[in-house]
This record gives C-alpha cells, sequence and structure tokens, in this order.
C-alpha cells in the first residue's frame, strides 16, 4: 500500500506495519490507521505516521532510553483492547515533543503509545504510576 | 448526569466495588477518597487534557529535527 507520509514523501508500506487504534490517540480521536516506520535517527526512534494526513506523525521513543527502568503500568481494560495475550508481544513507546530549542526536547512517560506487535492493534494508555511525567527530559539536566 | 448531595465523611458506591468518599469539604476545596481495585483507572482530568496537548504539540514535528535529536545524545 502506498502513503504520503511527513519524513519520506509518499513510500511503500507492508501490511505488517500497519496499526490499528480503536480510540485513536488523544487529541486525534478520530484517527484510527497508523503505520511504524523506522527513522533515519534508527535505534529507539520510529514514525508513528497517520496513513490518512501526511502531516499528523509522531516522533516516538523507547521509553527506556531515558529511564532503564521503565515499567508499563496499565489496567485490565487496556490489555483488553489491546487483545494482549503475553507480555513479549507488547511494545511500549513515549511521544517526543520537540521545542523550539531541541535541547528541551521531552517525551511523555505517563501516556505511552502501546503496540501489540502480533495483532497490530496500537492504543495511547494512561500510566496507573502517576509518578511519571507527560513532558520528561529527553536528555537528562536539558530539559525544564 | 447523576447528582447526589453528600456531606463529609459521606460515600457513594459505583458498582460493586468502586467507593467514593467526601473526606473534607474547606470553602472551595473538596477532598475526595477513592477506593477502586488496582486495575481500575482513576485521573484527574486535567491528565487527559495535558496528554492532549502534548500529542498536539508533538504531531508539529518537523523531520529534520532527527538531526538535532542525534546530536542531544553525541555530547553525552
Amino acid at each position: 500500500m502506498r502513503i504520503k507520509t511527513k519524513a519520506f514523501g509518499e513510500i511503500e508500506v507492508s501490511e505488517k506495519q500497519r496499526l490499528f487504534f480503536k480510540n485513536g490517540i488523544f487529541g486525534f480521536e478520530d484517527m484510527h490507521n497508523f503505520v511504524l516506520l523506522d527513522t533515519e535517527a534508527g535505534g529507539p526512534f520510529y514514525w508513528l505516521q497517520s496513513e490518512k494526513v501526511a502531516e499528523i506523525a509522531f516522533l516516538i521513543v523507547d521509553p527506556r532510553l531515558v529511564i532503564s527502568s521503565y515499567k508499563l503500568q496499565t489496567s485490565k481494560d487496556d490489555l483488553g483492547d489491546l487483545e494482549v495475550e503475553k507480555e513479549e508481544d507488547i511494545l511500549v513507546f513515549s511521544i517526543v515533543t520537540i521545542y523550539d530549542n531541541p535541547q528541551n526536547t521531552t517525551i511523555n512517560l505517563l501516556g505511552p503509545i502501546v503496540i501489540n506487535r502480533m495483532k497490530h492493534i496500537g492504543k495511547q494508555v494512561i500510566s496507573l504510576n502517576d509518578s511519571y511525567s507527560v513532558r520528561h527530559p529527553l536528555v537528562a539536566g536539558k530539559g525544564d | 448526569m447523576l447528582i447526589l448531595a453528600r456531606k463529609e465523611n459521606q460515600s457513594i458506591m459505583i458498582g460493586d466495588n468502586i467507593e467514593l468518599t467526601i473526606v473534607s469539604i474547606k470553602g472551595d476545596h473538596v477532598k475526595v477518597g477513592i477506593n477502586a481495585p488496582n486495575d481500575v483507572k482513576v485521573f484527574r482530568k486535567e491528565i487527559f487534557e495535558e496528554i492532549q496537548k502534548a500529542n498536539i504539540e508533538a504531531a508539529n514535528v518537523k523531520p529534520d529535527v532527527l538531526k538535532d535529536i542525534g546530536n542531544l545524545f553525541k555530547k553525552n
């Protein structure tokens, strides 16, 4: 399938890259179809790209890059929506927010994007551990 | 919306195992205690709004910032 993307223009994506978000993403509740794309930065960074609107793409990152002990704590409802059978099928990402000064870049630890990689289902959940921040500095000591 | 009047130390049950208690009322400040199973989500509504706002800002990301992000890590 060909889609228009923010980072790469029009590209071919495979079924394996497609994710269905039943509830959309907070603030984008009517967007249900996304694809997961590698970034040029590689490693723990990915693009979560809307299939419908090229301009809507989130940079996401493995939160353990920032907090190595980060652990997903979520409700049975969320795990049910994600149709989780085995813990190892789950991928957890934080959305990255970049400001005018990139040094202030933050990641959302409180509202992670959770993906069931076997069933291609995604959901933005709210962590039951509310000590996590919505805007946690990406690089220690650089955020505000 | 169901509206119930409650006094201090009075409670409301939601379903069989969620209990809301009005712990104290001081001026315009109401403290609410919530007893619910661990896997029931209980959040201040502001949290949803904060996440929505952060998402909307995050969606504006420009692809060329990836270079800057890479640089942040190189310096460390």
